[in-house]
């Protein structure tokens, strides 16, 4: 079957159901939700045709269309290949689940902001969620990179409009907080983009293969390597992460986690894949970095009694994990954190759901005053036990496939390159033991032991709450058992 | 609960090793091979173990079947449990009973089946070859180790005889006599200390790091980066604003600030 255009709609087909849902949607309300949720599942659709006809015969689909004929030459190109397919399909696939998630928990946070009679809220919520999810998508499948810095934007800003409209306790400073770091992070990218321009003369993501290794590749492989490690929140550069990940509407807060993470791919894509020889001179300091960060996360997470803030401060130690694999700059290794991230992913949309069904069904996030609620809500306590696995790295769900990639490939590039490389691996495996205690620590806080006599009647989280984490713990068992629906695409670029 | 008592004495004493039950021969061989391979030291562990495994289970066996608080307990009214659950224990414990009784060929059997697999299928041939297993010398090694062993499981099952089913003294009241083996229980009771230990290391060190980690590392970039990196420019856009009064003359006054400056710079840059 062939159907026209198929990557531009992808794109196209949200942003016009944007428009419609933000001019029309007023009437509808909350149900607008499954309008949305409608939308992402054609376009995850769309996405799942496309991986069958690269999956078949190996290659790529490549759209192209074209932007500015005069200087500079722009071309608005849609690349769907082994590495941006499953990138793409899985963010796509998340914001699909959360927009189910979202229908119940956005109608008891806009009634508890707004008031019941503010329909009006539902469109703005639901058309900015549709752009935050071309953003996202549009990122993976951007060609050049001019058209990448637009959809990083595109993701960015609609997300600082949520934690200002929906957000919790301080949120007018805290989106504030959110975008001005994420704004630098995305500016050092842009001049990374531009310096590179000067050098190759056209913004195509593959022409940066042209200055790798000259002082110009350099400095743009810094730029762009600072920018996107400030979004993705490493060690020094975390401070705003806790605050913005803990305080955003929790329907949302599951997808920003993956725009931490989406650095993971701008380096795999960019970086190793084009100016490897450059991006090799980073390869010791990133992995320090890495290390440290995982386990400074891990301790920041433990030390969290705020079940959001707890979530949004394992993202830092999570995060980490893939750069670890990425600095590897080894194959497996490289394809093991991409792995990762699409594993961290789904659990992290998990957990963060988690979170926001135990503030919304027992109105507080203060894990010191929960316990025993596996009785009163079993579904919620299940989903929380599979996305603690995923992040913790259990087989049979995929972040253990995931992380033995990873590590495999730490430890290939310890034994080939620099008896370095091995020490990091094995303070990085160590350090997952941090991981299972500050995700099971809280399942067991919050779902075992002692009920307080003030949640004797707190019931079990709406269906439509529960059901998209169930879907999404399923996608991650299927790619856990058989990885190579992941690897088979990741191997064909990675090389 | 006639039947269940039955079975589960027949299991136990065959833990214990009693003869003529299958545990009997199979601890016996273990104990053999121990000698024979010269292992004294493990020799002795064996028998010791012999002699605490013949102790707890009899113990075991005395805590179930003949508590001393029976009557107080409400406990005399249990039925014996239904035949489907009782058949398959019999069948076991018939088993028992019979390969004990088939003891020697049962080893004999499984000696034969392992000596060919670990010759054929892993190249490994045995070892204690060299030593016969035949012969007087071997018979009274037999005999003796297995009298031991018997030994040693009456001298087990002696105290707990009279601590658990007679009830004839109290291994409370015993234990208070005796300060070393009080302190010898508080080890074992405590599991030679291995949790504390853990707890101490690992458990305490992680969350010691937690506090630390928040105390002097996250609280203060928090603070320079959010609070006062924020307050500088604040504060600057103050100063600036104060500048900025609005009236006629402190204007036209930065004016003619600029203005000369500029000359001085163009001056400076030789163009003038």
């Amino acid at each position: 079957m062939q159907i026209p255009f198929i990557l531009l709609q992808v794109i196209i087909v949200p942003i016009i159901f944007a428009l419609i849902v933000g001019l029309f949607g007023k009437r509808i309300g909350r149900r607008l939700g499954w309008i949305v949720f409608a939308v992402l599942l054609y376009t995850s659709l769309l996405l799942v045709l496309t991986g069958f006809n690269i999956f078949g015969n190996g290659g790529q689909w490549f759209e192209e269309y074209n932007w500015s004929a005069t200087i500079p030459n722009l071309k608005f190109g849609f690349r769907a290949d082994g590495l941006s397919l499953p990138v793409a399909f899985v963010m796509n696939l998340v914001c699909t689940a959360c927009a189910v998630y979202s229908i119940r928990y956005m109608q008891h946070r806009i009634e508890e902001l707004y008031g019941k009679e503010a329909t009006g809220m539902y469109r703005v919520y639901y058309s900015i969620y549709l752009l935050f999810s071309v953003g996202l998508t549009g990122v993976a499948l951007s060609t050049n990179l001019i058209e990448m810095y637009l959809f990083v934007e595109l993701a960015l800003i609609p997300s600082y409009i949520m934690i200002d409209l929906f957000g919790y306790v301080d949120r007018h400073r805290i989106a504030m907080m959110y975008f001005i770091w994420n704004h630098v992070g995305a500016a050092l990218f842009l001049i990374g983009v531009v310096s590179a321009y000067a050098g190759t003369g056209s913004f195509e993501i593959t022409a940066l293969a042209t200055i790798s290794g000259t002082s110009l590749g350099f400095w743009v492989c810094l730029l762009m390597l600072v920018g996107w490690l400030v979004k993705m929140a490493t060690f020094g550069f975390h401070v705003w992460l806790p605050y913005a990940h803990g305080e955003h509407p929790t329907s949302i807060a599951a997808i920003i986690a993956t725009i931490v993470g989406l650095g993971n791919y701008v380096f795999a894509r960019l970086l190793f894949g084009n100016m490897l020889t450059t991006f090799q001179t980073f390869q010791i300091p990133l992995s320090i970095l890495a290390v440290v960060t995982i386990i400074y996360g891990a301790f920041l997470t433990m030390g969290q009694n705020d079940v959001k803030r707890l979530y949004a401060c394992s993202t830092i130690s999570q995060t980490a994990y893939s750069i670890l694999g990425i600095a590897s700059m080894t194959t497996i290794g490289v394809v093991g954190g991409v792995y990762y991230f699409i594993s961290h992913m789904l659990g992290k949309c998990i957990l963060f759901s988690v979170a926001g069904i135990m503030l919304s069904q027992t109105g507080t996030r203060d894990m010191n005053k929960m316990g025993g609620l596996a009785r009163r809500m079993p579904l919620t306590a299940t989903v929380c036990i599979l996305g603690s696995m995923i992040l913790s790295a259990i087989p049979p769900l995929s972040g253990f496939q995931a992380e033995w990639m990873l590590f495999t490939g730490v430890f290939q590039q310890g034994n080939q390159a620099n008896a370095l490389g091995l020490v990091f691996a094995v303070i990085a495996i160590l350090a997952t033991f941090l991981t299972v205690v500050y995700t099971f620590w809280p399942a067991v806080r919050m779902f075992f032991g002692q009920l307080p006599e003030d949640m004797k009647d707190v019931k079990e989280a709406p269906i439509s709450m529960v059901a998209p984490l169930f879907a999404l713990a399923l996608v991650s068992l299927i790619i856990g058992v058989f990885p190579e629906l992941v690897t088979r695409f990741l191997n064909t670029v990675i090389v | 609960m006639r039947l269940t008592w039955i079975f589960m004495w027949v299991a136990a004493l065959s833990l214990i090793g009693f003869p003529p039950l299958s545990g009997f021969w199979s601890k016996d061989a273990v104990l053999l091979s121990c000698w024979q391979a010269g292992q004294y030291g493990l020799f002795a562990v064996g028998l010791i173990s012999v002699i605490l495994t013949a102790l707890y289970v009899v113990r075991l066996m005395g805590l179930i079947f003949n508590a001393k608080h029976a009557e107080e307990q409400n406990m005399k009214h249990e039925k014996e449990a239904s035949s489907l659950m009782l058949a398959p224990l019999g069948i076991l414990t018939a088993l028992t009973i019979a390969i004990g009784l088939g003891g020697p060929w049962v080893e004999e059997f499984l000696s034969n089946t392992f000596t060919s697999y670990f010759q054929d299928s892993l190249g490994l041939t045995a070892v204690n070859n060299a030593l016969s297993n035949t012969g007087n010398n071997f018979l009274i090694l037999e005999i003796f180790v297995a009298v031991v062993s018997t030994l040693m499981v009456l001298i087990g099952m002696f105290p707990a005889y009279r601590f658990f089913i007679s009830h004839k003294s109290d291994p409370t009241t015993f234990l208070s006599g005796h300060s070393s083996l009080r302190a010898i229980h508080q080890f074992l009771w405590n599991r030679w200390y291995m949790e504390a230990f853990y707890n101490k290391v690992f458990l305490n060190t992680g969350l010691a790091l937690k506090e630390l980690a928040i105390k002097y590392v996250e609280n203060p970039l928090d603070q320079l980066l959010n609070v006062e990196v924020p307050a500088f420019f604040a504060g600057v856009s103050r100063g600036l604003r104060k500048v900025q009064t609005g009236i006629l003359s402190v204007n036209l006054l930065y004016f003619i600030l600029l203005f000369i400056a500029i000359l001085i710079a163009l001056r400076g840059l030789g163009v003038l």
